[in-house]
């Protein structure tokens, strides 16, 4: 690679020098400094919470700074807006994506400027949309119709969306906030590819994501956020995973993300044959044990969520599926619920949480039938003990019960939907991808909770798009393919080439070559 | 790129366009987009209700024709401003009042014909102001427009009780003429083809997108840098400004008179037309068209009833149903859509 990195060697393109904001009583952001150049690509890795995001989107110009100094070039600048950063050439595929869900894709591209206009100014469509098909074949983006609605492509496709809105734009300067947490594994490394060809064309990128393994593959320089300002930062090659880790949390972690949970019951608590519904999933048939975290894997859009979702009684489905040695009609979540199955979504913001009810509340919302006086009123003395114990065992880091859920991080907001799930007693957890955008120490503590109750007895179905979590939790993981369940990997054919080879192929081949 | 990129792209690529493909042998909706669903509806309601009337009436006359298109034209103007506070994720109440307003000061400033250089403008202008207050309101107070919109309407309709405690004034001869319409020059049909064409120049410009994106999602429209504040005071102006047009017409074509509550049945009216027309109240999706299309059938009905021999009562209820029938329909659509892509997200 033609860049050469000196962490003592001035010249910095772009400085971020002592920022401070905090909202409310929050700090977010103390005295924090981040420093790029152009031709590098510069991953920031912490706990969600520790002010990353913060830091970037004060750089976009989404956010503004309670006080501090942005240069570029050695001059100050102010990102009072994301036009105006954009106008410096700094562009942000953004966390929670910018797609205007109503609008069209093409219409999406262009709605930062630039889009083809006819004689009278006003906005050529047909040429928008060739513009925009053209952008995706440079990129190698397909099967994205520019005219469908954004809102209505897979979330993995939006993102692609996002992502190629922002590098037509040619910026100098790329964040990338989480812009890989809903890609599928082929779609990160087509990102990579871009991002090297970018860097090696003297783009400053800055590359925010929860996978360290990401970070090792692409980054020249690393920094790590603690608390509110940069802990940690320099050449990558003076990190390691372990040092990374410890940076993140500033303690060690004590191998608790590789420990194996304990093994299952023989004892059979989930059986499903032949389940199918439409042409989500078909013919899908599986046992779970008491105490066994079964893993689904595959690559996106292969049914794992409509299945899990069946499960639930959310999707419709028709087939068998017997829980405890009792055959159940699934037809609403709430007989689900009723029969001991909790799910627990993978958008925690629109699917699992009140976010402008108050942690209690949300906490207490599906048993509030057991914390009422004469079978009417809702007692509040029974609510707060019953939601502070469960918020203790969970350790979720709030203020107070009595703030609004919206105010806590993304991982926080992750326990408080596992709680729920937990709180009305479920025998069988579903679990859709939940861990996305997760960070290393959330994490942790999840899957520490995960064992807990496995060793309990109660049996967990654990979706995820990381093939590396689901190697060192599950007991054993089913790989979809085509809609179905292609082979179920256990013992020492668990592996993560196994995962990814039946993934993409249907089928596990010891002698071909992994894709990747 | 590396060479890598084109065989892993095309496996997630396969899977995408396998279950597309599926899902379109199995819904009949699914070869078309939500845009161009919600825009039929209205269009074979239209139809339907064109025929249905033929027939009741026994023959084809174009002084119907004209008379539904005439008493349609205000609601229709109303309709346009209401299509776009509706688009922005909004809703304007203030509009019944405004157009009170407008019709007290038009019966009773604009008596004579030398009145109207000075006060066509000036009542204009005044919606225009009055739609801009409550823009103002709504983007500094952060106050639900529902609420602003309602308190305004009642601040404008005791304006137009202080000018005009009545029901009475009279209108300048010369401004009936220059808008009553004859068989020969269908003056209502042109003025309602001139609102669509507005719309289709509005909708290709940076504001039509900007209305679009502000209802969409105002979070994302403000990290495209859309100026989310400014377009919403801009949409409750106009949607004034259309109100104060309504009655300038309303007054000069069909009452000769003005009312200081004349324009309250226009603010459900305009909600219905708005919502038969497809615009969905929250935001980001719909179009003019429609609404035009729902104000022509709101009317028609009134003129089925009417030449049906039924009691005038039932115009209400038959437009009630309509309402009803029409959200129902649209929810369902709805809801194909999102089973047939259940990935989709509403709100990202």
């Amino acid at each position: 690679m033609s860049h050469q990195v000196d962490p003592n060697a001035a010249g910095w393109d772009l400085q971020a020098l002592d920022m401070h904001k905090s909202y409310g009583k929050v700090t977010a952001l103390a005295d924090a400094t981040l420093k790029a150049r152009y031709g590098e690509v510069h991953a920031l890795l912490g706990e969600n919470g520790a002010g990353k995001s913060t830091m970037c989107k004060i750089i976009s110009g989404s956010v503004r700074p309670d006080e501090g100094r942005l240069l570029l070039g050695g001059e100050e600048i102010r990102t009072a807006s994301v036009g105006e950063a954009m106008r410096h050439g700094i562009g942000t595929v953004f966390q929670e994506l910018s797609l205007l869900p109503d609008l069209s894709v093409a219409e999406n591209m262009f709605i930062g400027g630039g889009a083809p206009r006819m004689a009278a100014g006003l906005v050529d469509r047909r040429a928008a949309r060739r513009r925009t098909q053209q952008i995706f074949d440079e990129l190698g983006i397909a099967d994205i119709d520019p005219r469908s609605p954004a809102g209505s492509l897979p979330l993995a496709q939006q993102q692609l969306v996002e992502i190629a809105k922002v590098i037509s734009r040619k910026p100098k300067i790329l964040i990338l906030d989480e812009a890989t947490s809903t890609l599928p594994r082929q779609d990160v490394l087509w990102l990579f590819d871009i991002v090297r060809r970018l860097r090696d064309e003297g783009t400053a990128v800055f590359l925010i994501s929860h996978r360290l393994r990401e970070a090792f593959e692409l980054a020249d320089r690393i920094t790590v956020f603690r608390n509110g300002t940069d802990a940690k930062t320099g050449p990558i090659d003076e990190f390691t995973e372990d040092s990374l880790v410890e940076a993140m949390l500033g303690r060690e972690l004590g191998g608790s993300l590789e420990q194996r949970p304990p093994e299952p019951t023989p004892e059979v608590r989930l059986e499903v044959r032949g389940l199918s519904a439409g042409t989500r999933f078909r013919d899908v048939s599986l046992d779970v044990h008491k105490g066994e975290i079964f893993g689904l894997a595959g690559l996106q859009g292969q049914g794992q969520t409509p299945l899990l979702q069946a499960l639930y009684g959310w999707t419709r489905s028709s087939g068998e599926v017997v829980l405890d040695g009792k055959a159940l009609d699934l037809r609403s979540p709430r007989q689900a619920i009723r029969a001991g199955i909790a799910l627990v979504p993978e958008d925690r913001r629109t699917e699992g949480l009140a976010l402008e009810m108050s942690i209690r509340d949300n906490l207490t919302l599906p048993t509030l039938r057991r914390h009422m006086s004469l079978k009417t009123l809702i007692s509040p003395r029974r609510e707060d003990a019953f939601a502070e114990h469960l918020a203790r065992s969970l350790s979720v880091k709030a203020g107070s019960l009595e703030d609004d859920v919206s105010s806590l991080s993304g991982g926080n907001q992750q326990k408080v939907m596992l709680g729920k799930a937990l709180s009305a007693g479920a025998k069988l957890l579903l679990f859709v991808d939940i861990t996305r955008g997760v960070d290393v120490g959330t994490k942790a503590e999840i899957f520490a909770l995960m064992r807990r109750l496995a060793g309990e007895g109660t049996s967990i179905l654990f979706y995820s798009s990381d093939a590396t979590e689901l190697v060192s939790m599950c007991h054993r993981v089913a790989v979809m393919f085509d809609h179905t369940i292609a082979t179920v990997l256990e013992g020492a054919a668990l592996t993560e080439r196994n995962i990814v080879q039946a993934s993409v192929s249907g089928r596990v081949a010891a002698t071909t070559e992994v894709a990747s | 790129m590396s060479t890598a990129t084109p065989t892993a792209k095309k496996a997630s690529g396969i899977a995408g366009s396998v279950e597309t493909e599926k899902a379109a042998q199995r819904s009949p909706f699914a070869r078309f987009t939500p845009q161009q669903i919600s825009g039929a509806v209205p269009a074979v309601l239209f139809v339907v209700l064109f025929v249905v009337m033929i027939s009741v009436q026994g023959q084809f006359s174009s002084s119907l024709l004209q008379t539904v298109l005439e008493t349609t034209v205000p609601l229709m103007l109303v309709g346009f401003g209401q299509t776009l506070v509706i688009l922005t994720r909004g809703i304007d109440l203030s509009v019944g009042g405004i157009f009170s307003l407008s019709t007290a000061l038009i019966a009773t400033k604009m008596t004579g014909d030398g009145d109207m250089v000075l006060w066509i403008p000036l009542v204009i202008l005044i919606g225009l102001a009055a739609g801009a207050i409550n823009g103002l309101l709504i983007v500094r107070t952060r106050m639900q427009p529902f609420i602003v919109t309602l308190a305004s309407w009642s601040v404008f309709s005791g304006l137009a009780l202080l000018a005009l405690p009545t029901e009475g004034g009279s209108v300048a001869p010369g401004l009936t003429s220059a808008l009553s319409g004859s068989a020969l020059v269908p003056k209502a049909l042109i003025l309602a083809l001139v609102l669509v064409v507005v719309w289709i120049v509005l909708r290709r410009t940076r504001f039509g997108t900007a209305i679009l994106s502000v209802g969409s999602s105002e979070a994302a429209a403000k990290l495209n840098d859309v100026p989310v504040d400014r377009t919403k005071i801009i949409v409750y102006a106009l949607s004034g400004m259309f109100a104060a047009l309504g009655a300038l017409y309303y007054v000069a074509v069909l009452t000769f008179s003005g009312s200081p509550v004349a324009g309250d049945p226009f603010i459900l009216q305009s909600v219905a037309a708005v919502v038969i027309g497809g615009t969905s109240l929250a935001g980001g999706r719909g179009s003019l068209i429609g609404t035009i299309l729902g104000a022509l059938s709101l009317s028609m009905i009134a003129q089925i009833v009417f030449f049906s021999g039924a009691e005038s009562y039932w115009s209400q209820f038959v437009q009630g149903m309509l309402i009803l029938g029409a959200v129902l329909l649209f929810a369902v659509v709805e809801l194909v859509i999102r089973r047939r892509n259940p990935n989709a997200t509403e709100e990202a």
